[in-house]
């Protein structure tokens, strides 16, 4: 129950720090994406999502997602059935000027990038024509609740010392970092 | 009764207004079995998403400059212990190491969380100070607007040190919990001769600096 509550403080303290990428333009309004609960045939790939369809009729839109975790695979897909929308896509972290990820959609008219962030992401479309239609489609799988990590571990190098209490079942051989890390 | 119909009207008309302006023409938020299958069907594309567990460790950060968690520690505070494979010690060792391992994932994470901020907020203030001679926003404006970016990141550091402490101490506990174990089934004096090394490797590793 205290890790489920040290969870959700973390969790609040996360979001309230940067919502979306930096600007001092007061026109720029980004719109945030919603993320409901998904549920996948395979549960492996249960998380959340959020399907949005867009005619864009301004030269820019601004979006924004929040709410995740260094430990969460996102993946952003951007697609139009119009082949030749040659928009340009800017993923930003910190500052709509500095975007992090460029692109346009490929000859099948999608756009896709796979990534992991702490926080909030920021999506630019930028239109090269006064209207664009097209579909932004974000998945967050889950939260593992284990993840690798190298264990901190190593053979023991002492012999045994005197124990307070005598084990029920005696180790006969000593253990590895090998055999201990598969535990996690 | 009158003003509030002109209040919802209001609420309904910005409402119009953003959507209007960011010509969304539908958030779908409501679960339907269409926008499963497209997801399913992307998915489908991403290679390793499902032999990777699902987990975001083979996925690069957004960021180039963005924190990962980092795990690897120094062989010299690596910790020993002694418990076969399939003894009775083994349930004793899980419980310890899987509460181990859950504070040391939320150490890596409020720790990224700190430099992912910290970066935030330098980038901000620089392009800020950059912008506002040139931008129509005044520099009294900026100045305000700057207070108020670094006002939020001494928060974040108070709220750093208070979590920084909840997590060394879970820490902490768990390694204790290793200590009873060895005790029971292995080395006595465990924590002091090996988890004692690991804790303030921990300890100093995670500790704010600036």
């Amino acid at each position: 129950m205290k890790l489920i509550q040290i969870l959700l403080i973390t969790f609040f303290c996360t979001c309230n720090v940067m919502a979306q990428p930096f600007t001092l333009n007061k026109n720029v309004k980004p719109v945030l994406l919603n993320l409901i609960p998904y549920t996948a045939k395979d549960t492996i790939l249960n998380g959340k999502k959020n399907t949005t369809d867009v005619v864009q009729v301004e030269d820019t839109s601004y979006y924004y997602v929040k709410g995740l975790s260094i430990y969460q695979p996102v993946v952003l897909n951007i697609s139009s059935t119009d082949v030749n929308n040659k928009m340009i896509i800017q993923i930003a972290k910190d500052n709509w000027k500095t975007p992090d990820k460029i692109g346009s959609l490929n000859s099948k008219g999608i756009w896709q990038a796979t990534f992991k962030t702490e926080g909030s992401f920021g999506i630019q479309v930028i239109a090269p024509k006064k209207t664009i239609k097209y579909k932004i489609v974000v998945w967050v799988g889950n939260e593992p609740k284990k993840i690798n990590m190298p264990s901190p571990f190593k053979e023991a190098t002492a012999a045994p010392s005197k124990a307070p209490a005598a084990p029920k079942t005696p180790p006969k051989t000593r253990t590895t970092s090998k055999s201990k890390s598969k535990k996690q | 009764m009158k003003y509030l119909i002109l209040h919802i009207g209001f609420l309904l008309f910005c409402y119009a207004a953003n959507a209007q302006r960011a010509g969304v023409v539908q958030n779908a938020a409501e679960a339907s079995e269409a926008a499963n299958a497209i997801i399913d069907g992307i998915l489908g594309t991403v290679p390793g998403i499902i032999s990777g567990g699902n987990a975001a460790g083979d996925f690069p950060p957004l960021s180039a400059g963005e924190c990962a968690p980092d795990f690897n520690e120094s062989s010299n505070s690596r910790m020993s212990y002694q418990c076969a494979p399939e003894s009775e010690c083994q349930n004793c060792f899980t419980n310890a190491n899987d509460k181990m391992n859950f504070f040391r994932r939320q150490l890596a994470r409020l720790n990224c969380i700190y430099q992912n901020t910290k970066n935030f907020t330098t980038s901000a203030v620089a392009f800020g100070d950059g912008a506002s001679g040139v931008h129509a926003m005044t520099a009294i404006a900026w100045q305000r607007e700057r207070a108020k970016i670094n006002a939020s990141f001494q928060n974040l550091k108070k709220t750093y040190d208070t979590r920084y402490i909840e997590f060394i101490q879970g820490l902490k506990a768990s390694l204790m919990e290793f200590d009873g174990c060895e005790n029971r089934y292995g080395q006595g004096d465990w924590y002091q001769k090996s988890g004692f090394i690991y804790f303030e490797m921990m300890k100093e590793r995670y500790k704010r600096n600036d």
